[in-house]
């Protein structure tokens, strides 16, 4: 422990999969993911032809950022985002 | 563009020239509306009025997968197509004509092409032939008779007040089952004909009352399956001829091979990868043609699958590669299926979503051991590479599943394109069992929809149902039962007290009960009557030979006849957030800390925050309701109102039968679900403002997921009070949404 502290690409990755296995654990059903930041969705808002391929999830199904309405996008936006 | 801020943006896939070209030829298709199964089907009922409805059906299916049009993609491997275009969706004027009528000829609200989102292709020559139609179905479709046959209560609760909201049934069909793919590619369309013939036979005309409904049935699944396989030679007969025109020897191959696969399935067992994978492309379009339902699910895909997979490396016939490829054009061929709603319907579909849900992963059932193969991981690869939203892709964990396997899951996920969706077989299988599945079976369970487990090819009803708006029950318990926007009251408060009037908490608590089982009531009115009048209206031989083959047929009967083992009704709960947070702010703010009283309370939700004169004001008010601590923190007082409103939701909701109850099946009752869809704006939409401090008309949290925004103490807070929930009664499925910034994944 005090000789490294190793940069391991896959450290949040781990982490993310240790956070599903103690949902799973404590009893929960389901989970899904966005994985985007705010300022990726911002800037698809602004220039929606240049993010026409961005895919979000909405709820039980994921859909293309662009073409949600404008409420939708939002709702998404407002989500908060977690830190592992 | 940074990878912290999108990998989905800053990486690029790894496909072959074949997806690629797929991929850009079918994502540049833009979205439109085809008219020729409306015309078809119109076609047929119009000229045959005389034969049994089930009959009538068949044939009218039958008439449309004979004379629509049919194309092969370039390049593809695969054929089948839903309408003339890809992404192009049909029409299905027999549920309901008169949506179709206001925007595609009136242009009321919007025509399909000028809508603000969600916009469709609508070509003018087209309008004639539409006004044709509608004009036909007028005073005959599903939603016209149903507005007849409901109850008012349940018509304003529907149209009205939007307590509960089932369009997407007024204008659709079941959907939302998993096929009996392994059955059916192990067996061949020609045995269900087999055991039609076998079940015609043994009729016995002498003592069974129901011998001319089963005869009636036999009958239409013979005409179905025999269109499959008539649907299929059609492919054949093309891919012969374009082979004949085609001057590249190896695509000319590849389009032989196809009509040769064309010929062989689904008439016939698949006998490899291809040819299974062929097989079931035809059979699910067919299914997406005969109703406008969503959701018909793939089942375990990499279960099924790996049987082929292994066969075809031992032959030499298959490579991990080819396999790939072969999973891919699978994948793309798929997304070309797309269904239109009414622009009010849209609301709760934003998107374009099809459901077309794909599982991987979790455990053998025989065995109970870990059950991930070759082909979850190439069906993990398939979406990593084609970067589409459909199939949707769903994967189990259990206690078993291995590491690599869970890091792969997360790699796909850290992509972001909201791919897969992860599920506990722990949970999930104890919930199936609590309605009555056998273990066998629950362990065997797959996603269909969104998030509801069903067993493949052993459950019939459907999987979605009613979107129930648990936020506006609610508001409407703050006002006696009545609903504030419209000023209907259909069910007073037992109490005949409001948010002002309550003098204690449990007051609210109660009231609030009361109402949500009102419209529990209201909500299953909806749900059977929509079923018994398919039932006299629209048996679907289509769906009752492929969804439950191993059932319906040695029975006789159809699904809403209650063919299939289980069969149960589900439906989506919404505002479970909005609705613990605001008894909380109840409980807390006016009974324990009489911070402020009732009256004021209402009265700041009556004025949206708004009212700057009282002492406090609307906005401090707002201020207040907000710094509660609110569901999804790890907070024990407000996530125990969660857990005990859901749960009552769930057990009432179960409490009620389904058309099936008693008639064969397993189950036959209502269950809940926490899915959402897009429902969550629309329901907003009539919501004024909620005491957890929302304001009037904003949307409503999505699925069990705290409201956005309000989970403030990092991922394991919230994953424990998502967890705190009685999981193991959403029998129909859970849904919560997690955000990650791409960084916190590296």
């Amino acid at each position: 422990m005090e000789n490294t502290v190793q940069i391991n690409r896959n450290d949040g990755l781990k982490r993310f999969v240790s956070i599903i296995d103690q949902y799973f654990a404590m009893g929960g059903n389901q989970i899904q993911f966005n994985v985007v930041s705010k300022k990726t969705l911002l800037e698809a808002q602004k220039e929606p032809d240049k993010y026409a391929n961005l895919l979000v999830r909405v709820a039980g199904y994921s859909a293309y950022f662009t073409q949600l309405s404008k409420d939708v996008q939002e709702d998404i936006i407002a989500r908060t985002e977690e830190k592992l | 563009m940074k990878v912290k801020d999108s990998y989905q943006i800053s990486t690029q896939p790894v496909r072959t020239e074949r997806i690629d070209r797929l991929y850009q030829y079918i994502t540049s298709s833009t979205y439109g509306i085809c008219v020729e199964r409306a015309r078809l089907l119109t076609e047929y009922y119009r000229e045959h009025p005389d034969q049994a409805p089930i009959v009538r059906r068949a044939n009218a299916i039958d008439h449309v997968l004979q004379n629509m049009s049919i194309y092969i993609m370039p390049g593809s491997l695969f054929a089948g197509n839903h309408a003339s275009h890809p992404r192009w969706a049909p029409l299905f004027p027999e549920f309901d004509a008169q949506w179709m009528e206001d925007e595609m000829i009136k242009g009321d609200p919007y025509f399909p092409d000028k809508r603000p989102e969600d916009r469709y292709i609508f070509p003018e020559e087209d309008k004639t032939v539409v006004q044709e139609i509608c004009d036909w179905w007028k005073g005959k479709t599903v939603t016209d008779i149903l507005c007849t046959r409901l109850p008012k209560e349940a018509v304003d609760t529907h149209f009205h007040i939007k307590a509960a909201d089932i369009g997407a049934y007024f204008q659709g069909g079941d959907g939302h089952f998993a096929p009996d793919h392994p059955w059916l590619i192990q067996h061949g369309v020609k045995e269900i004909i087999r055991g039609c013939e076998e079940g015609l036979r043994k009729i016995d005309y002498k003592n069974d009352p129901e011998c001319i409904k089963k005869r009636d049935f036999y009958e239409a699944a013979k005409i179905s399956a025999k269109a499959v396989i008539k649907f299929a030679a059609r492919y054949a007969d093309l891919a012969e001829k374009s082979a004949a025109k085609e001057s590249d020897p190896v695509r000319k191959t590849e389009l032989l091979e196809m009509a040769d696969i064309c010929r062989h399935v689904p008439e016939n067992p698949a006998r490899n990868f291809r040819e299974a994978l062929q097989f079931i492309i035809l059979t699910h379009i067919c299914i997406q043609i005969e109703d406008n339902g969503a959701g018909i699910s793939f089942g375990r895909f990499d279960q099924f699958m790996q049987p082929y997979y292994e066969a075809g490396i031992m032959d030499g016939t298959l490579t991990k590669e080819l396999a790939t490829e072969l999973t891919e054009n699978f994948f793309l061929q798929i997304y070309t299926c797309n269904k239109v709603r009414s622009w009010g319907d849209t609301d709760f579909f934003r998107g374009v979503p099809m459901f077309q849900n794909l599982t991987i992963g979790g455990v053998d059932p025989e065995t109970m051991d870990d059950a991930t193969n070759d082909m979850s991981y190439i069906a993990l690869d398939a979406t990593y590479n084609t970067r589409i939203p459909q199939p949707s892709l769903t994967v189990r964990f259990h206690k078993k599943t291995p590491m690599e396997f869970k890091m792969r899951v997360a790699e796909v996920v850290r992509l972001g394109t909201g791919l897969p969706s992860i599920f506990n077989d722990e949970t999930y299988t104890r919930a199936m069992m609590n309605r009555g599945y056998e273990m066998k079976d629950a362990y065997n369970y797959c996603i269909i929809g969104c998030i509801e487990p069903g067993a493949p090819g052993l459950l019939g009803g459907r999987t979605g149902g009613a979107w129930l708006n648990c936020t506006k029950a609610l508001e409407m318990s703050l006002y006696n039962g009545k609903d504030p926007r419209t000023g209907i009251c259909l069910h007073k408060n037992k109490s005949g007290k409001t948010l002002a009037t309550f003098e204690t908490y449990q007051e609210a608590e109660d009231a609030f009960v009361d109402q949500m089982k009102y419209y529990i009531k209201m909500e299953a009115i909806l749900e059977n009557t929509i079923d018994q009048v398919w039932e006299e209206m629209l048996e679907e031989p289509m769906a009752a030979i492929f969804a439950c083959p191993t059932t319906t047929i040695p029975r006789g009967k159809p699904i809403k006849q209650g063919g299939a083992k289980y069969d149960l009704t589900g439906q989506q709960t919404i505002g479970t957030a909005n609705i613990a947070n605001s008894l909380y702010v109840i409980k807390k703010l006016v009974f324990e800390d009489k911070a402020v009283t009732g009256a004021q309370l209402q009265h700041a939700l009556e004025t949206n925050w708004q009212d700057e004169e009282t002492n406090p004001t609307g906005p401090q008010i707002k201020a207040m309701c907000l710094a509660v601590p609110k569901y999804g923190n790890d907070v024990d007082e407000v996530d125990f109102i969660a857990r005990d409103m859901l749960g009552m939701i769930a057990t009432e909701l179960s409490s009620y039968k389904n058309t099936r109850y008693g008639r064969g099946p397993i189950g036959g009752t209502l269950h809940c679900s926490t899915s959402t869809v897009s429902s969550n704006t629309p329901f907003g939409h009539v919501c004024g403002a909620t005491p957890d401090g929302r304001d009037a008309y904003m949307s409503v949290a999505d699925g069990q997921s705290p409201m956005r925004g309000t989970d403030v103490n990092g991922p394991t807070a919230a994953i424990a009070s998502v967890a705190k929930l009685h999981n193991e009664l959403f029998s129909c499925g859970s849904l919560y949404n997690m955000k990650f910034s791409p960084e916190e994944l590296s």
